[in-house]
């Protein structure tokens, strides 16, 4: 099976899942012996766009002069300011800070984000049409490249499959952004078939898109096992409660401030510690101070992969209080480390673990109780994290990429994949 | 024809509310009265109305045909609460005199693991409520899930119990029969009679399996299995709940059940009370098992209650309240000590996967077996708090012994 695929930046150039999901997938895929040519926005000016590491294919080139017996992965580059989890107006602030600061190269992206996107499609159907020759199936990756695909499936005719990582409604409290959800529903209506991250995520997929079942897939989202994880060896007087990810309304911070207050009434001698950054952080600042909370709180920033690990491996639980969770990445990473891990009821990710302890979002003193518990009664966090970590561990990217080849075959019309199974 | 035995188990918990951290304290009422009701009058009106009555109508048909009950203290206790009238259905059977009913804990509790003492106030309670709801007294000991083991036989035979059931597992029998009354491993022998755990499950647990190769099960099949076999006695162990709860009535389990009887009393087969049974066999080989076996998940140990830290931190901390609660304790407390003693709140929190998992998913009220541990361990606390100061102190005392003496060899 041979993929064109519009991916995103892997990490750690990124923050989110999107980037992990992206690079797990095409890992899965190329241990199947499926052939990708991977799409992958870049930045002019960005230092990291030459950073881009595909452990398990060592003869990834940048850009090969022309296709190599053997190699099944090739990767094109194609220039955008376009990024994972972009909105409006930071896309403004970036492009005019490009206008400012180096006026020469700003004429080469859009002046908004949807003269980019349309732009970045246009791009996207002439390289699909130069390689129309190797690739069986469109795969694309959530709204910033739906149209890329609808481009790319217009001038070859060859059958598109949209992933969906997340919607213009996970992402939003409201509607959202119409241009967003209006790509989106003529996208998924374009899709031959449209992927969905979770039972959850398909759920709203259907209800608000109206994407019929013969049309839509769930292909859970996955981890790969790692040789070492990092352990954390000093034993800590202070329990420490970790909350990671971007910090928008999306992410429930206020939830976790919230019942952190209450575990810290509990708990005298309880930490908190925030990794991330987003539009709520400093809101979520302001209201830890004014509940006088501020010595029990870290707030480190975005942090890196290998410093994130060690957070995850210092805890003593993760806290997951999302609105909207389409998957939840992050849950999967923290059990990796035998931490316990604490999600909303409505995130993706409850559908493959079982051992994590699951709340309403919104029901502060509900999670602050299950928050409480973990800390006071160590039977529960040892076996929460004991079993998480065995159960993680039966989970594989290749599991999931299968099921992408799956879905492609039945738009390919070849017979059945074997089994992913090594 | 081979007489049979049949013993039914009738049991409801009194299942705990949704309690958490914040409820400490503040909240001391434990149990869900109104969930509790409801699925009460649901297994009634499924199971224990037409069951007595299809009962009622076998021994009015067939003058060889008995059961045995053994109904829980709880179930008893919940029955007088919210459905008397279902109550008064096992009293008919008790009046026929050919109804036999069984010892247990009043709480269908694992007292036995955990406490001697507590374990014989509770099989005393349970004695009292019997002689009061049904006047009967029992003689023939089935303890909670079938838990057996040499030292609980040792306990019993000095209390003059005529008998005691259990599993018919490997541990216990090795490559002997199911189908004889043997002798447990005590100074006088008691009479131990043991559960055929594969024609007991085909009915229990396989009746409505469509995968099974055996699917479907009928009247005429099964009489033929049971009219093949050689031995002294098939002991038929079940729960009650099997009729029209656990197998639908929609699955025919009713009228399989009554055929089959009309089936066997036409053979000639009698149908044996375990008393009955005691009596007229003599009984064959002694049987040992100084670990403990029951009738539960695969595996027929102790495992389905106590087989991860969540159930065994649980059971150490409702019995470290044991001493005060008794000592200090108002009557309200020891009914609340009783209620989570019994062993449902310990099935829920099992983590096993595979087919055991769903079963215990399946009579669990909770999300997760997580759930189930935080909701009890909350009440635990507040049932702590309850305490008088002085007897706390008493029972941290006591989970500090606890903790550093593991449950003795011959409980376990």
């Amino acid at each position: 099976m041979r993929i064109l695929m519009f991916g995103w930046e892997f990490p750690p150039r990124v923050s989110g899942g999107l980037g992990v999901a992206c690079e797990g997938l095409v890992r899965g895929l190329l241990e199947l012996d499926a052939r990708v040519t991977l799409v992958l926005p870049f930045r002019a000016s960005a230092k990291s766009a030459r950073g881009l590491r595909v452990v398990s294919a060592p003869s990834l080139t940048e850009r090969p002069a022309k296709r190599e017996r053997g190699v099944r992965l090739h990767v094109r580059r194609l220039r955008t300011l376009l990024a994972p989890y972009q909105t409006e107006e930071l896309y403004l602030e970036e492009w005019r800070e490009i206008a400012q600061t180096r006026p020469e190269e700003a004429p080469l992206y859009g002046p908004n984000l949807p003269r980019e996107v349309i732009r970045f499609s246009a791009e996207a159907g002439r390289i699909a049409w130069r390689e129309r020759a190797g690739f069986d199936v469109i795969h694309a990756h959530d709204w910033l490249t739906y149209l890329a695909g609808i481009e790319a499936r217009r001038v070859t005719g060859k059958p598109l499959v949209l992933h969906v990582h997340a919607t213009e409604y996970d992402r939003t409290d409201g509607e959202g952004n119409p241009f967003v959800s209006g790509i989106e529903r003529a996208g998924l209506a374009a899709a031959d078939r449209v992927v969905a991250v979770s039972g959850y995520t398909a759920d709203v997929v259907a209800r608000r898109y109206g994407v019929p079942p013969e049309r839509l897939r769930v292909v859970h989202n996955a981890i790969d096992a790692r040789a070492t994880i990092p352990a954390w060896s000093v034993e800590e007087e202070e329990p420490l409660v970790l909350f990671a990810g971007r910090i928008t309304s999306q992410k429930g911070p206020e939830y976790f401030v919230e019942a952190a207050a209450r575990v810290a009434a509990e708990m005298p001698s309880v930490k908190f510690a925030v990794a991330g950054s987003g539009d709520r952080l400093r809101a979520m600042m302001e209201r830890v101070a004014a509940l006088g909370l501020s010595e029990r709180f870290l707030f480190t920033g975005f942090l890196p992969p290998e410093q994130l690990d060690r957070l995850y491996a210092r805890a003593d639980l993760y806290v997951m209080p999302s609105v909207s969770e389409p998957f939840g990445l992050t849950a999967l990473e923290a059990l990796q480390h035998g931490t316990p891990v604490i999600v909303s009821k409505t995130a993706g990710v409850g559908e493959v673990v079982r051992n994590v302890l699951r709340v309403d979002f919104g029901d502060v003193e509900g999670l602050a109780s299950h928050m409480l518990s973990v800390l006071l009664y160590p039977p529960l966090s040892g076996t929460l994290g004991a079993r998480g970590r065995e159960e993680v561990a039966r989970l594989s990217w290749r599991e999931s990429a299968w099921r992408c080849l799956t879905v492609y075959r039945e738009l390919v019309g070849q017979s059945e994949p074997t089994s992913p199974a090594p | 024809m081979i007489p049979i035995c049949l013993y039914f188990q009738v049991h409801q918990p009194f299942r705990l509310r949704r309690y958490n951290y914040f409820d400490v304290g503040r909240e001391h009422r434990y149990f869900d009265d109104a969930a509790n009701a409801e699925l009460l009058r649901r297994a009634a009106r499924r199971c224990y109305r037409p069951a007595t009555a299809m009962l009622e109508r076998l021994l009015d048909r067939h003058p060889a045909f008995g059961v045995a009950f053994s109904l829980s203290g709880c179930l008893i206790e919940q029955l007088r609460e919210w459905d008397p009238e279902t109550l008064q259905a096992f009293r008919r059977l008790a009046d026929t005199g050919r109804v036999e009913f069984l010892a247990e804990t009043s709480h269908h509790s694992l007292a036995w693991l955990a406490s001697p003492d507590e374990f014989a106030a509770q099989v005393d309670a349970h004695r009292a409520l019997l002689a009061e709801s049904l006047g009967r007294t029992p003689r023939v000991f089935r303890n909670t899930e079938l838990i057996y083991s040499d030292a609980l036989a040792g306990w019993l035979e000095p209390r003059g119990f005529a008998g005691v059931l259990a599993d018919g597992v490997r541990p216990l029998l090795g490559e002997r029969s199911p189908h004889r009354l043997y002798r447990a491993a005590t100074p006088s022998g008691l009479p131990l009679l043991l559960r055929d755990g594969r024609l007991s499950d085909d009915v229990a647990f396989r009746f409505s399996e469509r995968s099974w190769s055996e699917w479907p099960l009928t009247a005429e099949k099964y009489a033929r299995w049971v009219g093949g076999l050689s031995g002294e006695i098939l002991s038929l162990f079940m729960d009650f709940e099997t009729f029209g709860e656990h197998q639908w009535e929609e699955t025919g389990i009713f009228e399989f059940f009554e055929e089959w009887v009309g089936l066997a009393a036409a053979k000639g087969a009698v149908f044996w009370t375990p008393s009955r049974a005691i009596e007229r066999l003599p009984p064959a080989d002694v049987l040992s098992s100084p670990r403990a076996v029951s009738w539960a998940d695969e595996a027929r140990d102790l495992s389905a209650w106590q087989g991860n830290d969540l159930q065994r931190d649980a059971l150490r901390r409702l019995f470290a309240l044991e001493a005060g609660v008794r000592t200090f304790g108002s009557e309200d407390l020891l009914r609340d000590f009783r209620r989570l003693s019994t062993s449902d709140h310990f099935y829920y929190m099992a983590t096993k996967s595979s087919s055991d998992g769903e079963v215990h998913a399946y009579f669990s009220p909770y999300e997760s077996p997580y759930e189930a541990y935080i909701g009890y361990m909350h009440v635990l606390s507040d049932l702590e708090r309850r305490l008088p100061r002085k007897s706390r102190a008493a029972s941290d005392a006591a989970v500090a012994r606890r903790l550093a003496a593991p449950m003795p060899a011959s409980r376990v």
